[in-house]
């Protein structure tokens, strides 16, 4: 992954329209005129939505038809499991070395002041 | 004791993980923010940490790094800033991975509380930019995505399960 590239796939899915657009491509492409429907907002203000989401690798353009068809595309979603994952596994043994040295310390000098 | 639980609501942007520890609070506050303590518990095993610096107070900025026992595992640089400290109960802290993820998308607010001689301790990590879950998971919809959506799936089920 390179740098950044999980702050940008974050930053993406951190507005309810994109994950709304996404949503909508999860049941197969759409063009841009398809995705603009349910939104009170120019074409122009979707198709900004749709760049800020192909540029994090979320969805692709169709270059076939004219109408340039959007797609969802997976792997960024990967990065961010994979993050989750390496934090919750980061802390939870973490968490379970200091079980140990608490218990190390005490053990080591059990009349020590409690502060 | 080993009895940490892993929460990620959905409809939120935070994972909270609490644990106990049989030791006084104070004990449990020292081990976390002191140095010295510090490189003898935080991050994988297997694993040893440098502190780089650890400036613990409002504003001051921490970098640790992460070394492996196994040499082909790179390196980790991760570092932050101490955002707001109120001793012996909690601090909060932003957390970045160099090269990976930078500290401005991550706060984790660590929280301490003593009943019968035992230290329950809280974290709440806030994803800033991350209504990522909610949108994506929590709303249970459909995505074409289905590995990888799968995969979050089963990850967020596994969370709340330990």
């Amino acid at each position: 992954m390179s740098a950044d590239r999980l702050s940008i796939t974050f930053a993406a899915l951190a507005d309810p329209t994109r994950r709304g657009i996404l949503a909508r491509l999860a049941r197969g492409q759409a063009s841009v005129n398809e995705l603009a429907e349910p939104y009170d907002m120019s074409l122009a203000a979707v198709s900004k939505h749709l760049k800020v989401l192909e540029r994090a690798g979320l969805i692709s353009r169709g270059r076939e038809a004219q109408w340039r068809p959007c797609r969802l595309e997976a792997a960024p979603m990967r990065d961010v499991a994979d993050f989750i994952e390496f934090y919750r596994r980061f802390w939870d043994e973490s968490l379970d070395r200091l079980g140990d040295y608490l218990a190390e310390l005490q053990k080591a000098d059990p009349d020590a002041p409690k502060n | 004791m080993d009895d940490l639980t892993v929460i990620a609501p959905p409809g939120e942007t935070t994972i909270t993980m609490t644990r106990s520890f049989n030791a006084p609070q104070t004990l449990v506050w020292k081990a976390m923010t002191e140095r010295e303590h510090i490189v003898r518990w935080w991050g994988l095993k297997n694993s040893k940490v440098t502190v780089l610096a650890h400036d613990f107070r409002v504003a001051g900025e921490w970098r640790f790094e992460q070394a492996y026992a196994d040499a082909d595992t790179p390196n980790m640089v991760f570092y932050g800033s101490y955002r707001e400290i109120s001793p012996i109960a909690s601090y909060t802290n932003s957390f970045g991975i160099e090269g990976m993820y930078p500290d401005d998308g991550l706060l984790e607010t660590h929280s301490l509380a003593e009943r019968d001689g035992v230290t329950y301790y809280t974290s709440v990590s806030r994803f800033q930019t991350v209504e990522a879950r909610d949108g994506m998971v929590g709303s249970g919809m459909e995505y074409g995505a289905r590995e990888s959506m799968n995969q979050l799936d089963e990850l967020l089920v596994a969370l709340q399960q330990r």
